[in-house]
């Protein structure tokens, strides 16, 4: 019975034919079946004619004139009438075994879907879900309760210990250093790292993957599409956006999903200006969640620029207008294995990836500050951030920043703490440091998915027009006379 | 394909090349034509416009694009008004093809779907390019 099915025609005899034919005059091995390629040749696939023009160079011109002769029997071009014959062989296939029932009551996930797509309601439950998944969850409990829990556990348990290790046996004060004291590898690239990235990352992951697992992803899209069409972007590129909201790196990577160059282009740029990561992110939510209006301001002068920026670029830049579509898959409760999975994943490879570049951090760091040459490049950036009306000590946050974006963010954290910075100064330096470099291993990611010119072109971009910006925002706030 | 209400020429977008490099081409609804230099009204008409051919249509023909439908109509689809491969392709790679039965759920922010068990979100312009062929009025 089943070999009978298999030996169904898929496509009427013509095409059938044709097949047959260019199978024939095939001769090389192209690690496919000879019937692979001579659908794809039909249906005018461009790398398969060029390979096989390329290889079965005698063959190609009676090949061509096959495919010619085929077409002339059809209105429509061979890609469509040989899609649409294998669809309907499928359908004719599932009808045999399937049987539809009489249109069921909408039920309970589908309500719950049509609400999350129109737009009175999608767009409030779009906000909740960002209140609650990223401020609430990311922001308050992430960064601020976590955070604070493992970041006192380590300044009040290892840190000291470690110190007094290391001063005990190791006699040479440079890689005393290196490993301990303020800036060594485990005092400062291990806290970092395990105490302040890793809760807020690892909460931002959480989230991401509940929203993933229920099926909402593409109801966000959809929901946004208009919005990102004035960017020159669709829909479909929420899915980098909001994880750059996780990691910048991992979403620059992501992009690759994006169909034109036009759009990765673009996205590329938005994810290293105005996306903030969730280390960033974190901090800057638990630095200025005590003061709403600062928040609020950091919050709409970032929406701002992301706007302004997307829309300019998306006129000067050549290229088609995006478009959009996407299946709804049906929403449905997540699943706690695929959450844990997910996000298991997720932390894995960032920690990979993290953990060897925050060491090197410390390391170039540590380097940078034996040799002097961060005083120097210090004492060059002091007299450009105090332009933006912030102390000497943010100069140095902002170096740091290069290394790693959440490095300069949990830099700040602990400038934050000592309590010397005006509501006024926090909102220019968290705006400032958000636009400011993409940290070291975005650019590396940057130069490798998009190519060593667009990738230095963005980032020459970006440096100034983050400073320019902080410029101008402290200079909005101080003639404005707006109280923080 | 554009023609020229003044002299009849017929052009493409492409073949307007005046309005090439002119910021203001995505918005003024005018296309400058390449044989006489006649500004040709091309774009879509504005809200009120719109809104009236939408009343219009309503008993104009039976073949319709999915733009022009209304929320819960139901029918089948007729073809593509493109065959523009990148565009085609895409929707038969969905499993959106010819023959099947379809139903539109929503049309803002984007055209929501549905084909089979399955449901799709598309913009405007790709909504435009699905003929569909109405089987029932709504009661």
């Amino acid at each position: 019975m089943e070999a009978a099915v298999f030996k169904t025609p898929v496509y009427d005899s013509l095409i059938e034919k044709s097949l047959l034919r260019i199978e024939s005059l095939l001769i090389n091995n192209f690690h496919l079946s000879k019937r692979a390629i001579a659908l794809l040749l039909l249906q005018g696939d461009e790398e398969i004619h060029k390979i096989v023009s390329a290889r079965d160079r005698g063959n190609y011109e009676a090949i061509e004139r096959i495919i010619a002769d085929t077409q002339a029997n059809y209105k429509e071009p061979l890609y469509f009438v040989v899609n649409l014959q294998r669809q309907h062989t499928a359908s004719r296939l599932s009808d045999q075994a399937i049987s539809v029932p009489e249109e069921p009551r909408p039920s309970f996930s589908e309500n719950i879907s049509r609400l999350t797509m129109r737009p009175v309601t999608g767009i409030p439950i779009l906000l909740l879900v960002l209140y609650y998944g990223l401020y609430k969850f990311v922001g308050i409990f992430g960064a601020g309760t976590l955070v604070n829990y493992l970041e006192t556990g380590f300044e009040k348990i290892i840190n000291p210990w470690v110190s007094r290790l290391v001063e005990s046996y190791i006699p040479w004060v440079p890689v005393q250093e290196l490993l301990a004291k303020d800036y060594g590898i485990i005092t400062l690239g291990f806290r970092y790292a395990l105490a302040i990235v890793l809760p807020i990352v690892g909460t931002f992951f959480i989230v991401f993957s509940i929203i993933e697992d229920t099926g909402y992803l593409p109801r966000m899209a959809l929901l946004v599409d208009r919005l990102f069409k004035s960017i020159g972007l669709n829909g479909r590129a929420v899915i980098p956006m909001t994880l750059g909201f996780g990691c910048d790196t991992m979403a620059t990577m992501v992009s690759r999903t994006l169909e034109t160059a036009r759009e990765r282009i673009i996205a590329t740029l938005l994810l290293a200006l105005a996306i903030p990561c969730s280390a960033q992110l974190g901090i800057i939510l638990a630095i200025l969640s005590g003061r709403p209006r600062a928040l609020a301001l950091w919050a709409g002068f970032l929406l701002l620029v992301f706007l302004l920026v997307g829309y300019l670029t998306a006129k000067l830049l050549p290229g088609d207008r995006p478009s959009f579509y996407m299946e709804l898959p049906p929403m449905r409760w997540p699943n706690l294995k695929n959450i844990y999975t997910k996000t298991y994943t997720r932390m894995r490879w960032y920690f990979l990836e993290i953990m060897p570049l925050f060491i090197l951090a410390s390391v170039l760091i540590w380097l940078g500050n034996t040799t002097g040459v961060f005083q120097q490049l210090v004492a060059w950036l002091t007299p450009v951030v105090n332009s933006l009306g912030l102390p000497d000590a943010i100069a140095q946050v902002f170096l740091f920043g290069f290394f790693r974006r959440d490095y300069g963010a949990a830099g700040l954290y602990d400038l934050y703490k000592t309590g010397i910075l005006s509501s006024t100064q926090l909102v220019v330096t968290a705006a400032t440091l958000t636009l400011f470099v993409p940290c070291i291993a975005q650019l590396i990611i940057m130069i490798k998915e998009r190519g060593l010119k667009t990738a230095v072109a963005i980032a020459v971009f970006v440096f100034p027009f983050a400073f320019i910006s902080g410029y101008a925002l402290n200079w909005l706030i101080s003639i404005t006379g707006v109280k923080l | 394909m554009n023609k020229c209400s003044f002299c009849g020429y017929e052009f493409s977008d492409e073949a307007a090349q005046s309005c090439a490099g002119c910021f203001l081409r995505r918005f003024c609804g005018k296309l400058k034509c390449p044989r006489c230099g006649y500004e040709v009204f091309t774009k879509r008409p504005g809200i009120i416009g719109r809104l009236r051919k939408r009343k219009g249509n309503a008993v104009a023909a039976e073949h319709k694009s999915l733009a022009d439908l209304h929320v819960g109509d139901r029918g089948q689809i007729s073809g593509f008004s493109t065959y523009e491969p990148k565009k085609i392709r895409k929707l038969m790679s969905l499993g959106i093809y010819p023959g099947l039965l379809i139903r539109l759920l929503q049309v803002f922010p984007a055209y929501v779907f549905q084909v089979g068990f399955t449901q799709f979100a598309v913009d405007r312009e790709i909504a435009q390019e699905i003929q569909v062929t109405l089987t029932a009025d709504r009661p």
